[in-house]
């Protein structure tokens, strides 16, 4: 099992998820076909949470060092969370969204392939490894999530008519959200002190992570204070996920990024 | 007083305490107020810096920057208990103050993320800080409006204690001891980078962060450093651009005898594998020692053209040049360098007194002597294999169960708000 099987295994998990995305929108309230969506979704996650395992066991280390191995876990994570968000809070048009994300993060998978790297550096091979990366990953899926409610928000306030319900998802999904990202924060500082000497050095992924972590600081005590405003928080969330793509992805553009350890390998 | 004249009397009495109210609020600082202070706190703190060019400001070592802390403490208590039902004061703690001094402090930490950091370098990023902004007037001043805010925050919410406040407490408490002991106690941390190398004596001497040289209260002596190597792999590289070229979604994989691939259109059999070898007359031979290199005998076959091509390639080492086999095209077919997997050092370490401790160091355990901590960081990767250097830092920080017990706190108070999370409210 390795990258060459990933087509397929992204190609079922997507037509899966495609079919219960269909089956749920357009139920007519008949509660048997939106079940049935329920499970091709629960099928299509199961699909790839498969492939995920056999992975993990062919390449001898987990699937957590590349980009790509990372969104995997992405597209794993955001329908599992979309589910849950589901099946507590009833939100379809949330676990369809949540959907589509995973499935384009699958397509920029199979656009940009893997290598099959066997190899682990020995600073990696830690038993910080899978709880500090696993549990951003997670926190990334969870705000990505409020991200996008911000986003209907700010649709909703512009152009429709606003439902305080949506902040109020938004908050739930923040406020877990934050929790797994301070986790992985200081996961991240305590094996940084195992391995290199030394818990902050001011790295570039250091210090996006902080900065993430702040944006999303504000979101919160903003919330806090003034949990009537509307505009203001909308606008801080889509911002705060700016700064956590950039933190994610961006930089491993930026010039002062090229000696950091955080920079993926190809 | 009839009855009518109460309900009048308490009507007025309610519209008179809901306008107290609102003057009250109004006397503390919003948002506007409090960013613009917090910006021109951080103005102050470039104007500082640039007027004592650049200099920069770092965090005194014991006993003063415990004075300080304590000093910060006492202050912030003395205005809790004495002042805080000021305007001032009501503010500092405020929500809209902590908002202000957490963004312009993000402000900063962007800086932080844009420009390169770097000690000496001339020119108006200096001058300013820019270029050195965690150790700056105005990260310091920012930083010291956060741990005042925080602080205050901290007291009122915190006395007198009751239990509902705990997550609070355990997450903003936590912050400020994290921030005050990372702060401060860089005054006190000490980073030490040692080289050691078989064979010789023992070594007290290593080199600081600053490129200058300190002499350890310790000694130490590398007994053996050994180091594990993965495979080399194989790779298909293109001689005019000098990169290894890939296809799409295709691996390059680890070497080994009997192995078969196919790497972009050649199909590829390794019909002999030599870890560690030597170039002789008639060919290689096994040899392990300084100088040996990663050799294989490789059969190509051009699945499109069927040209077929065979020969030695080697990684090569310091004594022999690396060898590959041409293909088509300006392609070449070669073995790279093989990775670390493990490398570890088996070192002695000895106090004044003469007392020894006789470890072995490896990456992601390190080990403890004398309140330092030794961390096993590189060797000689020229050498590779048969490196007979081992690099090792040493690193002292006193202050650290302090950063222990606010990180501590911290993680107590995540688990906190994720349980407080799955609990608010939908209307």
């Amino acid at each position: 099992m390795n990258w060459t099987n990933f087509p397929f295994f992204a190609a079922t998990a997507s037509i899966l998820w495609i079919l219960g995305i269909i089956l749920v929108n357009f139920s007519r309230k008949r509660k048997t076909i939106e079940i049935m969506g329920n499970i091709l979704i629960a099928a299509g996650l199961a699909v790839l949470i498969s492939f995920l395992t056999l992975l993990w066991i062919n390449l001898d280390r987990p699937p957590l060092r590349t980009l790509g191995e990372t969104r995997l876990w992405y597209s794993v994570f955001l329908p599992l969370i979309g589910i849950i968000t589901f099946l507590r809070w009833g939100y379809k048009w949330f676990i369809t969204y949540a959907l589509l994300l995973a499935i384009l993060f699958l397509f920029i998978n199979y656009m940009h392939p893997e290598t099959y790297e066997k190899t682990l550096m020995p600073a990696l091979q830690s038993p910080w490894f899978v709880p500090h990366v696993i549990v951003y990953i997670f926190s990334y899926a969870l705000l990505a999530a409020s991200s996008l409610v911000a986003v209907k928000g700010l649709y909703e306030l512009y152009f429709k008519e606003f439902d305080m319900n949506t902040l109020h998802l938004a908050d739930n999904l923040v406020y877990i959200g934050f929790s797994f990202l301070t986790l992985g924060l200081l996961f991240g500082a305590l094996w940084a002190k195992e391995a290199w000497g030394h818990y902050w050095t001011w790295d570039p992924k250091e210090t996006w992570a902080f900065l993430t972590w702040l944006s999303y600081l504000v979101y919160m005590h903003f919330r806090t204070f003034q949990p009537k405003k509307t505009k203001a928080p909308l606008w801080t969330l889509s911002l705060a996920f700016i700064v956590l793509l950039i933190c994610w992805f961006g930089i491993n553009y930026l010039p002062s990024a090229e000696n950091s350890v955080h920079v993926y390998s190809r | 007083m009839t009855s009518k004249g109460t309900r009048d009397k308490s009507k007025l009495q309610m519209k008179n305490e809901k306008l107290k109210i609102k003057q009250e609020a109004k006397a503390t600082w919003g948002y506007g107020e409090s960013f613009v202070i917090a910006l021109e706190i951080g103005i102050l703190g470039f104007i500082i810096e640039i007027f004592l060019k650049g200099q920069g400001v770092r965090s005194p070592h014991l006993p003063y920057n415990l004075y300080m802390v304590l000093v910060l403490v006492v202050i912030l208590v003395v205005i809790h208990l004495k002042f805080r039902f000021k305007p001032v004061v009501k503010w500092l703690s405020s929500i809209p103050c902590s908002v202000s001094a957490i963004s312009v402090y993000a402000l900063l930490v962007l800086l932080l993320g844009f420009i390169p950091q770097q000690q000496e370098q001339a020119g108006w990023l200096q001058m300013t800080g820019l270029s050195h902004l965690k150790n700056s007037w105005p990260f310091l001043l920012i930083q010291l409006y956060l741990l005042v805010s925080l602080g205050l925050v901290v007291l009122r919410r915190g006395i007198p204690f009751k239990l509902k406040n705990l997550g609070f407490l355990l997450n903003h408490f936590g912050l400020w001891i994290t921030l005050v002991a990372a702060g401060l106690g860089s005054g006190d941390l000490k980073r030490v980078t040692i080289d050691l190398y078989e064979k010789i004596d023992f070594s007290d001497v290593g080199t600081l962060t600053d490129q200058s040289r300190y002499n350890m209260p310790f000694a130490m002596k590398l007994l053996d450093f050994n180091i594990e190597l993965y495979n080399p792999k194989i790779a298909v590289a293109d001689r005019n651009k000098g990169e290894i070229v890939q296809k799409h979604g295709e691996t390059l994989p680890l070497i080994s005898k009997g192995f078969e691939t196919t790497l972009i259109d050649w199909k590829i059999k390794v019909k002999e594998y030599l870890p560690f070898a030597v170039r002789t007359d008639s060919g290689y031979t096994l040899s392990d020692r300084p100088g040996s290199m990663a050799v294989a005998f490789v059969e190509t076959e051009n699945a499109v053209t069927g040209d077929k091509a065979s020969g030695w390639i080697t990684t090569g080492s310091l004594m022999f040049e690396p060898r590959f086999l041409e293909l088509e095209g300006s392609n070449l077919l070669i073995l790279t360098e093989p990775e670390p997997r493990k490398f570890e050092s088996l070192i002695v370490f000895k106090d004044k007194k003469g007392l020894t401790d006789t470890v072995r160091l490896e990456v992601n355990r390190p080990h403890r002597f004398m309140g330092w901590k030794f961390y096993q960081i590189s060797y000689d990767t020229q050498m590779g294999k048969y490196s007979t250097m081992s690099g090792i830092e040493a690193v002292r920080d006193p202050w650290l169960p302090m950063v222990y017990t606010g990180i501590l706190m911290l993680l107590s108070g995540a688990v906190y708000l994720f349980w407080l999370g799955r609990g608010i409210r939908s209307e």
